[in-house]
């Protein structure tokens, strides 16, 4: 059995190839995404669920629990659905009504509970929650879909499956805040929970939640409409709607400023491709569970949209890829030895940065015996390794500048393109934003995501020094290098910890940024509305809790 | 008497970080100081009023000054070298339980312990653990804390409760957070959002 082993040493793909901005911007949903990852997690610990509150009036407006059940605790989104004018639906972070809004609770609320909650989670930023509370998030309904499904259940018809498609979803959460904002619970609160240790845990639950919410409502305000010829969506049509979200600018700057947590994620994703890459061989059953998600991709890219001239590109060129690749298998490359790095290597010769991405996501498909237990490892306390170690001498430093972020040094950041922007946050919700340097003001107000020019800054600053000074001294009388010392330290066994970009560059694109984290999530169907805003769908084609045990173990990623 | 204010320990980090910030310290040092409030109300220590007092003393921080380093810069710097401490070392504090926050926090990372004591305070520090025995103001400045490193053997672990903090302090560092804040202008409310509806 000694060749069924894959040696856990095969190489993982460079960090000046993985964590350039190009690459990340094209990256896929995988098998070790956080919301696939917790739908395993609930399953295998046979949670329940159930709706103990369904408090929705005529008129759609009232709230609902939704509670799931496990084997020592539970957790229950509390939902409150307003009705919301037209000319009040705005998915940005400055809006201030909703058409739902929704608060993740750490067990089983109270009537007390729901009262407190029903006169904060409706203000969202501008109430309070408790740390009883894991998560608030709110949700606007896709008004074209909605009110296509209502009419066609109403009378007793199943929706328009083309328009179904077309959309994908009936609410777009616009805000999902976790760990410790807004008075919810800080995040070291869930250290420890079994189903709650990986990233962002509890921000999917509530989302996938969510999706469960927004399918009861449209089915009661069907039945409010149409009363006995109204009927329920059917089950199959019923899952192919998952939970829309729409991104701004405020999610990028939590991936540069968790530079132990990217690692973690990248290193996961990568050792899985790894260990799929050392295979010597594949058998029959992973062959054809490989070439079922080929199909189910290549169906999945025919029903992705986006308007925005970028994505189209990029679409157009996954569309011819995954041609390529259908050409390519038919050939049967997979009956050589390690076929899963052979075919990395001739997608590497073949196909767009979009197809390359997509393929590495697919083969890790077949193997979840072999990578999931790497879920495991995607979760990491970045203060723990926020220490400086002042003992280390300036010569060191500078030779780690030189093996770590010859990137970073090797751009000239004078020019006005090279610097042309500036992140921020601004005072209106505190919404993180990008400016023009040279355009706007407050570019004295910088935050401090600019990291190659600091490293640049850092590395010019050191050859003022002896090497043999120590960096508490240097940084005594350098205090302004403190932050950037602290990055090369993170970095020194942690080779993912960096965007291998400039990211005040003029051309940097914050929709790449966003696109690598929300594929970790689990998103498909990136469509951008800009280069800073992006919306995405969510657990599109996965099952309801109602149907979790009773369903393959994840077996609905590429239906 | 309004009801207690009530943070969790990411607001009090994110608070302390962005108002050492907007008192003029260099990102790294407020980084620090963020994580120094953390770690204290963590321990049930205030975190926000040692922050509030620190970054109210002078009209801007001692880095952009040139002057005496303060509080939170020396003990940062005692930090950095926490990894060389084999001997008893003892100095002057304007705020001492800083230093117990960044050996604190030097001591959850180098998984060493260590005794910290002065006039009003013995602090007993071991890899996530504090126990603490107060004679006196621990808030008030001393003349002499001494840092001896010990065997590692409390057991009294950090909470990620929600802490109560105390208002005045807590509107003095939201004050000077709020001056690493743009103003919205219409350039850049334009360029922060798709710029479309979301009625489809």
């Amino acid at each position: 059995m000694e060749d069924q082993i894959a040696p856990a040493t095969f190489a993982l793909r460079p960090a000046s190839d993985v964590m350039r901005l190009a690459r990340m911007g094209s990256a896929h949903q995988t098998r070790l995404s956080f919301m696939r990852g917790l739908l395993r997690s609930l399953r295998r610990e046979g949670w329940g669920f159930d709706r103990p509150i369904w408090n929705i009036d005529d008129a759609g407006v009232g709230h609902a629990v939704y509670r799931a059940i496990g084997p020592r605790r539970s957790y229950s989104l509390v939902a409150f659905a307003h009705d919301l004018p037209d000319e009040m639906r705005s998915d940005r972070v400055i809006a201030t009504a909703w058409d739902a809004t929704f608060a993740l609770f750490d067990g089983t609320p109270t009537a007390e509970d729901i009262t407190r909650l029903s006169q904060n989670v409706p203000k969202q930023e501008a109430g309070r929650i408790s740390d009883r509370e894991l998560s608030l998030s709110r949700a606007n309904r896709s008004v074209r879909l909605w009110s296509h499904v209502v009419d066609r259940l109403a009378v007793g018809e199943q929706p328009d499956e083309e328009q179904l498609e077309a959309v994908g979803y009936l609410m777009r959460t616009t805000a999902v805040y976790g760990s410790g904002k807004f008075g919810a619970a800080d995040r070291a609160v869930l250290a420890g929970r079994t189903v709650m240790s990986g990233p962002f845990r509890a921000e999917m639950l509530a989302v996938w939640l969510i999706r469960s919410f927004s399918l009861d409502l449209v089915e009661h305000m069907a039945r409010i409409r149409g009363g006995d010829r109204a009927v329920r969506i059917e089950p199959q049509m019923r899952r192919r709607l998952g939970i829309g979200n729409s991104t701004g600018l405020g999610m990028a700057p939590f991936l540069i400023n968790h530079p132990a947590l990217l690692n973690a994620w990248m290193t996961a994703r990568e050792t899985a491709i790894a260990r799929v890459r050392a295979l010597p061989a594949a058998d029959k059953q992973a062959k054809a569970h490989f070439m079922a998600c080929v199909a189910g991709a290549t169906r999945n890219v025919e029903g992705w949209h986006s308007e925005h001239p970028l994505q189209r590109e990029k679409l157009a060129a996954l569309r011819d890829d995954l041609d390529q690749l259908n050409a390519h298998l038919a050939t049967d490359p997979l009956a050589q030895s390690q076929p899963w790095d052979a075919l990395l290597y001739w997608s590497e010769g073949a196909l767009s940065t979009e197809g390359q991405e997509q393929v590495v996501a697919l083969i890790l498909e077949p193997y979840g015996d072999l990578v999931d237990d790497l879920c495991a490892d995607m979760a990491t306390d970045e203060n723990a390794c926020a220490r400086i170690e002042g003992t280390m001498t300036v010569g060191a430093l500078r030779t780690l500048i030189a093996q770590k972020y010859n990137w970073a040094t090797a751009i000239d950041h004078a020019p006005t393109d090279h610097c042309a922007r500036f992140w921020y946050v601004s005072e209106e919700k505190l919404e993180p934003r990008l400016g023009q340097r040279h355009e706007e003001p407050g570019a004295e107000r910088e935050e401090p995501l600019d990291i190659s020019r600091a490293i640049a800054a850092l590395d010019s600053a050191l050859v003022d020094d002896g090497n043999a000074t120590l960096l508490a001294d240097f940084l005594m009388r350098n205090p302004d290098h403190r932050h950037a010392v602290r990055r090369v330290q993170i970095a020194v066994s942690r080779p993912y910890s960096e965007i291998r970009d400039n990211l005040i560059d003029a051309a940097m694109l914050p929709i790449d940024i966003l696109r690598c984290k929300l594929a970790f999530f689990g998103a498909t169907r990136f469509d951008p509305r800009s280069d800073r805003w992006v919306r995405i769908c969510l657990y599109r084609n996965a099952p309801f809790p109602e149907e979790l045990a009773n369903m393959p173990e994840d077996s609905w990623a590429y239906p | 008497m309004g009801l207690p204010l009530s943070r969790t320990l990411a607001e009090i980090e994110a608070t302390a970080r962005k108002a050492a910030r907007g008192h003029g310290c260099p990102w790294g040092l407020a980084e620090e100081a963020g994580k120094a409030a953390r770690w204290l109300a963590s321990n049930g220590l205030p975190g926000e009023v040692v922050m509030a007092k620190l970054l109210s003393n002078g009209s801007k921080c001692c880095c952009a000054g040139g002057g005496h380093p303060c509080a939170l810069k020396q003990a940062t710097a005692f930090a950095d070298t926490a990894s060389t401490l084999t001997a008893p070392a003892s100095f002057a504090s304007e705020h001492p339980l800083l230093v117990v926050a960044q050996m604190g926090r030097a001591m959850d990372s180098l998984g060493n312990g260590l005794t910290l004591e002065w006039d009003a305070a013995i602090a007993h520090i071991a890899p996530a653990s504090l126990s603490m025995e107060a004679s006196a103001d621990i808030l008030a400045p001393t003349d002499t804390v001494t840092c001896h490193p010990t065997p590692k053997t409390q057991h009294n672990p950090p909470s990620p409760a929600a802490c109560v903090v105390d208002p005045a302090s807590w509107a003095v560092l939201d004050s000077l957070a709020q001056r690493i804040l743009v103003p919205s202008s219409d350039a850049s409310r334009a360029g922060a959002g798709a710029g479309t509806s979301d009625n489809d």
